[in-house]
């Protein structure tokens, strides 16, 4: 897997180093550690209410998210892919079940409507991180319509492709293919833009 | 496995599937070098979209992260069967999903393509290390066959892997020949048989596509055999 300019904003095997700084963490470096909440906090919670929405239920399980990577760093496989590509598919997966929950189903459909505003209600003041959201809103116009809806609905509205596919009226097989396509499109565009 | 388990790549990238599909393409991707290198790159992706999310966690949340944190027992590594288990996920076993490895053999036809292509381990290494490429890019295909087909592209790299699945092994006689499209006459990019392992071919030069052959096992000048997969790229 590629690492990207987020994935690994600072210089590999730096004290900035996500990947080094986890490395650390695995053999129970607290300092370590508290440099990679430094890092990450950010994009954890940024990504993690962006998806449940409530900023208590947000922090919480921010909490719960940056705790278990504390627990299971010496789980992280390098081979698999960049340390904070590793973090944030935690910190989704957890978001996306957190919303998926049965104490959250009433909320659906009232998400179904606010995932329809702007992917990026908020901006730090850090230059790097505002960068890449240009970047990540430049390439997410690059989309068609459908792969741009199928794609931001599932991952930032925490929809499952079944429901992205009633939401916008459209075939199973459609949804799953522009899921795809978007997000090689995407990939591609993030790649030639950095 | 059918088409429809190889396409659920991108929404299982998005979290997107319900519970149930969920584990049952969770298990498929032990199985499925193709879906498991799709996988990875796809929530790479995704990952960014969700760095592009960012904003200041709540001040407080910090002291209280690293206190959880000093009164949790971390776990420990995986154990080496775990590992081997993962690790087939990118190089399944030969059983599990035919892809196609180049040849080793000796045919002296292909002698000076085979030269160009990696005959020894290709590895999940080999698949981490292109995927790392700041260029590498993804091209996926059908093979005519039923099975579905991968190509990993770096220019940087002037090299490609390839990776199909759901391949028998050639005919009798016959070899699957790689050809490399796009720069005039197809250039021949070395053999492959049915095996466990993707496939690497350097020296893409200008070639903006690959393509695969049933061909002869002692040689073709051009791809004259029928035609297994095709991936193109741009630029
Ligand atoms: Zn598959």
């Amino acid at each position: 897997m590629r690492p990207s300019p987020a994935a690994s904003p600072r210089r590999p095997g730096g004290a900035g180093d996500p990947a080094a700084l986890l490395a650390r963490t695995a053999r129970g470096d607290e300092d370590a550690f508290a440099q990679l909440y430094d890092l990450v906090s950010g994009p954890v919670y940024g990504l993690v209410l962006r998806v449940v929405r409530d900023p208590a239920q947000a922090e919480e399980v921010a909490q719960e998210v940056l705790v278990e990577v504390w627990r299971t760093a010496a789980r992280y496989d390098a081979e698999r892919g960049g340390a904070l590509a590793w973090i944030m598919t935690l910190a989704h997966r957890r978001a996306v079940d957190r919303v998926r929950s049965a104490q959250a189903a009433a909320d659906r459909e009232e998400r179904a409507h606010r995932a329809d505003g702007p992917a990026f209600d908020a901006v730090s003041e850090e230059v790097e991180g505002r960068l890449e959201r240009e970047r990540v809103r430049r390439c997410l116009d690059g989309l068609t319509e459908i792969q741009r809806e199928s794609v931001t609905l599932a991952y930032y509205g925490g929809h499952t492709y079944r429901e992205v596919a009633e939401l916008l009226g459209t075939s199973l097989g459609t949804v799953k293919t522009r899921m795809r396509d978007g997000l090689i499109r995407l990939r591609d565009c993030l790649g030639a833009g950095s | 496995m059918t088409d429809a388990v190889h396409g659920l790549a991108g929404p299982y990238a998005l979290d997107a599937l319900g519970p149930d599909e969920r584990r049952d393409f969770e298990r498929h991707l032990d199985g499925c070098a193709v879906c498991a290198a799709e996988v990875g790159e796809l929530a790479a992706t995704a990952a960014r979209l969700g760095a592009a999310a960012a904003r200041p966690a709540p001040p407080a949340l910090r002291d209280r992260v690293l206190a959880e944190a000093a009164r949790t027992r971390q776990a420990p590594p995986r154990l080496p069967a775990a590992r081997a288990r993962r690790l087939r996920r990118i190089v399944p076993a030969l059983a599990a999903a035919a892809c196609l490895v180049l040849a080793t053999g000796l045919g002296v036809g292909w002698y000076q393509a085979d030269r160009r292509a990696e005959h020894a381990e290709a590895s999940s290494h080999m698949m981490a290390d292109m995927m790392s490429a700041p260029d590498a890019r993804t091209v996926a295909g059908s093979v005519t066959t039923g099975g579905h087909g991968m190509v990993v592209v770096s220019r940087d790299r002037d090299a490609a892997v390839v990776m199909l699945s759901g391949l028998d092994k050639a005919p009798a006689g016959r070899t699957y020949a790689v050809w490399l499209m796009g720069d005039g006459a197809p250039r021949p990019a070395g053999r492959m048989r049915v095996a466990d392992k993707p496939a690497m071919i350097h020296g893409l030069g200008r070639a903006t596509g690959i393509g695969v052959t049933v061909e002869p096992m002692d040689g073709s000048a051009e791809p004259a055999g029928p035609e297994i997969f095709t991936a193109h790229w741009t630029g």
